[in-house]
């Protein structure tokens, strides 16, 4: 096992689950358009993306699962509710909008690679070497959105409203993607999380801007208040509870069971 | 089925665009390993270049190891078979990318490449440099721009495994388990019969 301050244990296992919750509960959320999608081939294509994001959470459980002690199963379904890391934007239902989909969709990718752009400089190998596999497959998600962006953007008057509104109302709550886990600047003194959240934050700003601006929306983004107490630390919206308990149906009627 | 489903409002009535909507036929041919030719994977819908591409590495590209893709407009496919007439005109010489079917029932594999003036002589040109001996049951010829291709090192295959989606992922997963049960049955008649005997 590499070496990991004890200290620091909680804290990167916090790290961790806040990239593998946003996974599972985006991956979730787009996956209850599976049959729904506005035609056959995105249909295919974005339950294939949903998957995806399943996959990459799964992978990111197990990691933190060799730290905490925790299968993959138990963190992903078993924890209560305050224990969840994920941001509130992978929360709020979409109620079968396509915009909303993928307005969420432009938000938590761009930042989905850039995390992962960190992560694959961390000091701790085992997630150093996971992230750069988990990247490469991140990027054919973010070219799928922005292909969507473009397309909306600048398809009729009416596909151009619609999300012109649904990237308005997201911008709202995007920017808490952002916001820190605890003790998160000691995983970043300690090379366990490199980079500045500062310089990540202004990246994806340039880079949701330079998609809008070719699909002719615009977004406004306020950067993170720290003060701000959200799903990093365990304050979630109404929704997390509603889809946990979806999400847990089959799994709480036996929690030990093996598949 | 999810309940959020029973949400969903259903809507009634007449479209009010086709269903087809402004949605293209391509065929998609994919290539697994470098240097060979690009093999035929299937046809989709979608409204343009980009978009078929996409929905191509999603459907055709990703559960097996590829490292490229093309998709073209169906309408620009012209063949020795009834389906692709060579009777559009295209305009000039240019470059042409052909495709052979084998056999009946077989999948269109890439062939050479090859200059005409239009689809029905490249036809003739591709049918001339598969004549002898006659090793085709249908040829198509493409003109090559308009073949949409991924960029050389676009990642197209899944790294994770996501082989539970497939037929033979399930089957696979269902054999393990079922040996495995089987085996751990076996153990507790075995220790049963074992137990009989020292007592």
């Amino acid at each position: 096992m590499p070496d990991l301050p004890e200290h620091l244990t909680k804290p990167f296992v916090n790290l961790l689950l806040a990239a593998a919750d946003d996974k599972l509960f985006l991956g979730h959320r787009n996956s209850e358009w599976t049959g729904l999608g506005p035609i056959l081939e995105e249909d295919i294509a974005f339950s294939a993306l949903a998957q995806d994001e399943m996959a990459h959470a799964s992978a990111l459980y197990e990691l933190a699962g060799t730290l905490d002690g925790r299968s993959a199963d138990q963190l992903a379904f078993g924890r209560k509710g305050a224990e969840y890391r994920c941001a509130a934007i992978v929360e709020v239902p979409d109620e079968f909008d396509w915009a909303t989909a993928m307005a969420r969709r432009l938000f938590c990718n761009h930042f989905d690679v850039l995390r992962l752009e960190r992560f694959s400089h961390s000091a701790y190998k085992p997630l150093s070497h996971l992230a750069r596999r988990l990247a490469a497959e991140q990027q054919a998600h973010v070219q799928h959105v922005d292909d969507w962006m473009v397309r909306l953007g600048t398809g009729t008057p009416e596909s151009h409203r619609r999300i012109q509104q649904a990237i308005a109302a997201l911008a709202r709550i995007a920017p808490q993607l952002f916001e820190p886990v605890e003790s998160q600047d000691q995983l970043v003194a300690a090379g366990l999380y490199p980079g500045r959240d500062q310089e990540m934050y202004g990246q994806w700003c340039r880079e949701i801007e330079h998609v809008l601006g070719r699909a002719h929306l615009s977004a406004h983004l306020d950067a993170f208040n720290p003060e701000d107490r959200g799903g990093r630390r365990g304050v979630h919206t109404v929704h997390l509870a509603a889809m946990l308990d979806e999400m847990c149906e089959v799994y709480r009627l036996e929690p030990d069971a093996a598949w | 089925m999810s309940r959020l489903r029973e949400e969903v409002e259903v809507v009634s009535g007449d479209l009010e665009t086709p269903p087809e909507g402004d949605l293209a036929p391509y065929v998609i041919f994919t290539q697994l390993k470098p240097g060979q030719p690009f093999l035929y994977a299937g046809y989709l819908d979608a409204a343009d270049d980009d978009m078929a591409l996409i929905f191509a590495r999603e459907r055709y590209g990703q559960d097996q190891e590829c490292i490229g893709i093309w998709a073209i407009p169906v309408e620009t496919v012209a063949g020795t078979d009834s389906i692709h007439p060579a009777s559009h005109d295209v305009g000039g010489m240019q470059a042409y990318q052909v495709f052979v079917q084998a056999r009946r029932g077989a999948g269109h594999v890439s062939a050479e490449t090859l200059e005409a003036r239009s689809p029905a002589e490249a036809i003739e040109k591709a049918k001339e440099i598969h004549r002898d001996p006659k090793k085709y049951y249908t040829l198509w010829v493409v003109p090559q721009r308009t073949i949409a291709a991924t960029s050389t090192g676009d990642l197209i295959w899944r790294f994770s495994d996501q082989s539970y989606r497939l037929a033979r992922g399930y089957s696979k997963e269902v054999r393990e388990k079922w040996t495995r049960f089987r085996d751990e049955s076996d153990l507790r008649e075995y220790e049963k019969e074992d137990l009989k005997e020292s007592f």
